[in-house]
C-alpha cells in the first residue's frame, strides 16, 4: 500500500502532544510507521527532553490537522490517517503502551528507523493510534517531528 | 546485533553523538534500544514466537505468548463488534 509522511510541530509542552497519527472514523485503516524523526528547530540550547510514542484511543483536540505527503507522487489516493498537531487536548492515552521512549538533548536530532516486520503498528480501529508526547520539555521552544508510515 | 529490527541514531553540533540497534517486541510492539553487546541483558526470547523475535523484558516477565498481530486483531474485533450493536464511533 501507500507509504506517507506526516509532519507534526508545537511549542514544547510536557503536558499536551506534539502530534498524533489515528485512524479515521470512518473506513479506518492500519498504519505502519516505520521512520520517525525528531529535534528542535529552536536557537540551541542544553535542556533535556524525553520524546514518547504512546497508544491512544481518541484523537483528542488539535491546534491543527496536517495533511500526511504521499512518498510516491504517483499514489494519488490521499491518507486516510488523521494527523493533528499542537493538541490543546489531549488524546486518550492509553496506559503504559509507550511503544517508544528517547530521552534527548534540545541539540540532537533523532532518527529511529525501523526494519521491515519491525514497524510500530496502529490498528485499524477509529480514532485508534499513536500520540507523540514530550512529558520531560526542558524549554518550551519549537519542536517537529516527521513520522513515515505505511497505510495498509 | 545480527538482523536488528531497526536503528536509531542520534545527531548533535559534532555530527553523530549516538546509534544504536533496536528491536521491536514481538508482544507488545515496543522499541527497545539495545547497545552493543548486550542484546540479551536488555530483551528476551520467546519459545513459541521462534527464533529471530525478541521480547521485552516487562513482556518476558509475563511469562506468556500474545503476538502483537493477535492483540491487534483482538482490538479490532472488539471495534466491529462494538459498532455492530451501535456503541462507540
Amino acid at each position: 500500500m501507500a507509504k506517507y509522511s506526516a509532519i507534526m510541530q508545537r511549542t514544547a509542552s510536557a503536558s499536551l502532544s506534539v502530534g498524533s497519527l489515528t485512524a479515521a472514523a470512518s473506513s479506518p485503516r492500519r498504519a505502519l510507521i516505520y521512520d520517525l524523526f525528531m529535534g528542535s528547530e529552536a536557537a540551541p540550547g542544553d535542556f533535556a527532553f524525553l520524546w514518547q510514542v504512546q497508544r491512544c484511543t481518541t484523537a483528542g483536540t488539535a491546534g491543527s490537522n496536517t495533511t500526511p505527503q504521499p512518498l510516491n507522487p504517483a499514489d494519488t489516493l490521499a491518507s486516510t490517517m488523521v494527523c493533528g498537531q499542537a493538541h490543546s487536548a489531549d488524546p486518550t492515552l492509553t496506559a503504559n503502551a509507550i511503544e517508544a521512549s528517547f530521552p534527548l538533548n534540545q541539540r540532537a536530532t533523532f532518527r529511529w528507523v525501523a526494519a521491515p516486520g519491525s514497524e510500530i503498528v496502529t490498528p485499524a480501529t477509529a480514532s485508534n493510534g499513536v500520540a507523540f508526547r514530550t512529558p520531560t520539555a526542558g524549554a518550551l521552544v519549537s519542536i517537529s517531528l516527521t513520522a513515515l508510515y505505511d497505510e495498509q | 546485533m545480527r538482523n536488528p529490527g531497526g536503528y536509531a541514531v542520534a545527531y548533535g553540533p559534532g555530527g553523530v553523538e549516538f546509534e544504536s540497534d533496536t528491536i521491536t517486541c514481538a508482544h507488545c510492539n515496543k522499541v527497545v534500544l539495545v547497545p552493543h553487546g548486550k542484546l540479551y541483558e536488555v530483551t528476551g526470547g520467546c519459545h513459541k514466537c521462534g527464533p529471530g523475535k525478541f521480547v521485552c523484558l516487562p513482556c518476558v516477565g509475563l511469562g506468556t505468548c500474545t503476538p502483537f498481530e493477535k492483540a491487534l486483531e483482538a482490538i479490532e474485533a472488539r471495534h466491529r463488534f462494538e459498532r455492530a450493536l451501535g456503541l462507540g464511533e
